[in-house]
C-alpha cells in the first residue's frame, strides 16, 4: 500500500513537473531576475545617474506637475530610493461630465512621466528595463493579461502539486541529503534534481504558495462574490483610504511636502515614504497621502497617513491591519523581497537560481529516464522528441533572450520608434530563434550550440556595454560606480555558468559510446 | 556582520551533520567514526544551526531574521556540499568500489 501510494505520488510529481514545466522554468528565470529589477532598469539607462535627495526630488516632481497638470484629478508621486534615483509619476486626468473615464491600460502612456531629482523629464533611452522582466513573471506577454495571470495560477498550482508529491516521492530526503554524484547518467540528474530541491525547500515552498496568494482574489472570487454586490465593495472597505474628496473649487496652494514627509517618516520608525498621492491638487479639499516604502517592513502594504494639502494637518491615519490582512500583506512582501537589504536580497536570487536549476533537471531528467527505454532511439516517438526539443529552447532559449534583450538595448539605435517595444521584441525572436533551431538540429549538438549560443550572448554584454555607453566596469573600478561592476561580473558568470553546461553537454555526447564498449569488453573478460 | 556569523555558523552546523552520516565518513573526515562520535556530532549539528537561527533572530529582528534563517541554511549547506564533492573529486580511483560481477 505505502509503496502504491508513493508510486501514484511519484506519476503525480512526473507529469504535474513536465505539463506546465517550460512555463514554470521561464517565471523561475524571470521572476529570480526581478529580485534586480531595479538595478537592471538602471544598468539599461546609462545615461541617469544622478541619486538625488528624496525630499527635494518629490517637491521638485510637485513643481513639474503642478506646471504641467494643474487640472488633474490626482498625481501619484514615487519618490527615488536607495535602488532607483529616478522619480516615477504619474496623473489621472479630470473626469469630464458625459466621458467615460478612460480605462488605464498596461502601459501608461501620456499620463506618466520619470523626473530626475530637479523635476526635469528624464531623457534617457526608451526602454522597459528590468520592470519588463518582472511583469512577464506573472503577465507574460503577447496575450492578455487576464489570461496570463491564470494561466501562471495553474501553473503555480502545479508546481504546489509537484513540491507536495515530490517530498513524498524521495524516498531519503535525509539519508540522501549531500548525495550528489557525478558521471552517473540518470542517477547524477536525480541527484542534482534532489539537491537542488531540498537544499531551498522552504524557499519553493513560501515562494509558490505566496505566489498564488498575490492573486488569490482572483483564482477565488467566491468570497467576495458570496458577500458582496460588487467586487469593488469589497475593494472599497478594504481599502478605505481611498475614498474621494469633493472638489470646492475654490483655489488653494499645496503645502510644501517635506515637513509631512519628516512626521510620517518619525512615525514609521525612519522607514522611507514609498509614494505620495495628491489628490484634487490646488483645490481647498486637496489631500496629500503618504504611504511608507514596501523597502521598510515585510509587509508589502504600508501604513499610510492623510494630510490635508492646504493646511497640512493629519486627517486620517491608516488602520491597524486585522488579521488577515496582515497576514496576507506579509506573505505578499516575502514573495516580491521588497524588503530585503543587499544581503538578503542576493540570498534570494541565488534560491531562485536554484529554484531555476530544479525545474531544468526535473525537465531534463523526464528525458533522461525516458531514453535508455526508447524502443528505437534513434527514431524516439513524438512525445519525446516535443519533449526534449522544448527542453533545449527553454532551458537555452530563454536565458539567450534575455541576454538579447541587453544586447539590444545598447545596440538598437536611440532614436528609433517604438525602441522599448522592439527591446521586448528582439527576446522573443531570439527565443524563438532557438526553438526552431532545437527542432532543426540532431538533439545532442542543438544542446550544445543553444547553450554556446547564450553563453556568448552573456559574455557578449559586458564588451558590447564598454563599446557603447562611457559607463563599464573599468570606469566602475575607479569612480566606485558599483553596479557596473556587479552587473559585468554576473554577466561573465552566467556566461561561464552555460559555457560549462555547454562543455558538459559535448562531453556527454562523445562519452557515451566509450562507456558502453568498456562495459561490452568487460563483460566479454568476464 | 550578522549575516557572517550565521552563515558560519550554518556550515559548520551542515558540516557536522555531513561528518555524522556514516557513508560521507571516508570522503569528509578521511575514516570511520565510532557511532559515539557521531552521534555526539550530529546533536552539535543542529545545535549550531538552532544557534545561528537565535543569532538571526537577535541581529536582523524576529521575522527578517527568520527569513534569513533559511537562506542562510540553504547556502550553508550548499558549500558544505560543495566541500564534500571537492573531498571525493581529489580522491584516487581505487577507492572507488569495484563493479560488482
Amino acid at each position: 500500500m505505502k509503496d502504491g501510494f508513493r508510486q501514484s505520488m511519484a506519476w503525480l510529481h512526473t507529469w504535474t513537473g513536465l505539463l506546465l514545466g517550460w512555463l514554470l522554468f521561464a517565471m523561475f528565470v524571470t521572476g529570480t531576475a526581478a529580485y534586480f529589477q531595479e538595478e537592471i532598469s538602471r544598468w539599461m539607462k546609462p545615461e541617469v545617474t544622478a541619486a538625488p535627495d528624496r525630499e527635494a526630488a518629490t517637491q521638485a516632481a510637485i513643481t513639474y506637475l503642478h506646471r504641467t497638470q494643474p487640472d488633474a484629478e490626482s498625481w501619484f508621486i514615487s519618490p527615488p530610493s536607495a535602488r532607483s534615483p529616478t522619480v516615477s509619476t504619474f496623473w489621472q486626468p479630470r473626469k469630464v461630465e458625459g466621458e467615460e473615464p478612460r480605462k488605464r491600460r498596461g502601459r501608461r502612456g501620456d499620463t506618466s512621466a520619470t523626473l530626475d531629482g530637479q523635476g526635469q523629464p528624464v531623457t534617457a533611452r526608451e526602454t522597459q528595463g528590468g520592470f519588463f522582466l518582472y511583469r512577464f513573471h506573472f503577465d507574460l506577454h503577447y496575450m492578455p493579461v487576464y489570461w496570463a495571470r491564470y494561466l501562471v495560477g495553474v501553473a503555480a498550482m502545479f508546481m504546489l502539486i509537484a513540491i507536495f508529491s515530490g517530498i513524498v516521492t524521495h524516498k531519503k530526503i535525509f539519508a540522501d541529503f549531500f548525495m550528489l554524484r557525478f558521471g552517473k547518467g540518470q542517477r547524477s540528474w536525480l541527484d542534482a534534481h534532489n539537491v537542488t530541491a531540498v537544499f531551498a525547500l522552504p524557499f519553493y515552498l513560501m515562494i509558490t504558495y505566496t505566489g498564488l496568494v498575490t492573486l488569490a482574489t482572483m483564482y477565488m472570487p467566491w468570497g467576495i462574490a458570496a458577500n458582496y454586490s460588487k467586487p469593488d465593495a469589497f475593494f472599497e472597505e478594504v481599502f478605505p483610504g481611498r475614498k474621494e474628496m469633493e472638489r470646492s473649487d475654490i483655489g488653494a496652494p499645496l503645502v510644501p511636502v517635506r515637513p509631512l514627509m519628516e512626521v510620517a517618516r518619525q512615525r514609521w520608525n525612519g522607514a522611507e515614504i514609498g509614494s505620495v498621492r495628491i489628490a484634487l491638487p490646488g483645490d481647498q479639499n486637496s489631500t496629500i497621502t503618504l504611504t511608507r516604502a514596501s523597502s521598510g517592513a515585510i509587509g508589502s502594504r504600508g501604513e499610510s497617513m492623510v494630510f490635508s494639502g492646504t493646511t497640512g494637518d493629519l486627517l486620517e491615519e491608516s488602520p491597524t491591519q486585522g488579521g488577515a490582512m496582515a497576514t496576507q500583506s506579509v506573505m505578499i512582501g516575502l514573495h516580491a523581497g521588497r524588503f530585503a537589504g543587499w544581503g538578503l536580497r542576493w540570498l534570494y536570487f541565488l534560491s531562485g537560481v536554484g529554484g531555476t536549476i530544479m525545474v531544468g533537471s526535473g525537465l531534463v531528467l523526464w528525458t533522461v529516464k525516458r531514453r535508455a527505454k526508447l524502443p528505437d532511439p534513434a527514431r524516439p516517438h513524438f512525445g519525446f522528441r516535443l519533449v526534449s526539443r522544448m527542453n533545449i529552447a527553454a532551458i537555452a532559449g530563454l536565458p539567450a533572450g534575455i541576454a538579447t534583450y541587453f544586447l539590444a538595448n545598447r545596440l538598437l539605435p536611440l532614436g528609433m520608434a517604438e525602441r522599448a517595444d522592439w527591446e521586448i521584441h528582439s527576446l522573443f525572436i531570439a527565443w524563438g530563434a532557438t526553438l526552431i533551431w532545437a527542432i532543426a538540429r540532431p538533439e545532442k549538438r542543438a544542446w550544445v550550440e543553444s547553450l554556446t549560443l547564450a553563453a556568448g550572448l552573456f559574455g557578449a554584454v559586458p564588451v558590447v556595454n564598454a563599446l557603447t555607453v562611457p559607463r563599464n566596469s573599468i570606469n566602475g573600478l575607479r569612480s566606485g560606480d558599483w553596479l557596473f561592476v556587479a552587473f559585468d561580473i554576473a554577466m561573465l558568470m552566467l556566461a561561464v555558468g552555460f559555457g560549462y553546461a555547454a562543455h558538459k553537454a559535448a562531453r556527454a555526447t562523445t562519452a557515451k559510446p566509450r562507456r558502453a564498449r568498456a562495459i561490452k569488453e568487460e563483460l566479454a573478460t568476464a | 556582520m550578522t549575516h557572517i556569523i550565521a552563515i558560519a555558523l550554518c556550515i559548520t552546523g551542515f558540516a557536522c551533520l555531513c561528518a555524522a552520516m556514516v557513508r560521507h565518513q571516508p570522503d569528509f573526515v578521511g575514516r570511520k567514526l565510532d557511532a559515539g562520535t557521531s552521534r555526539m556530532l550530529r546533536h552539535a549539528g543542529f545545535a549550531l544551526l538552532m544557534a545561528a537561527l537565535a543569532i538571526d533572530m537577535t541581529g536582523l529582528g524576529a521575522g527578517y531574521g527568520a527569513v534569513a534563517w533559511c537562506a542562510h541554511l540553504t547556502l550553508g549547506a550548499g558549500l558544505v556540499l560543495f566541500r564534500l564533492n571537492r573531498a571525493i573529486a581529489r580522491q584516487p580511483a581505487k577507492v572507488k568500489p569495484a563493479p560488482k560481477r
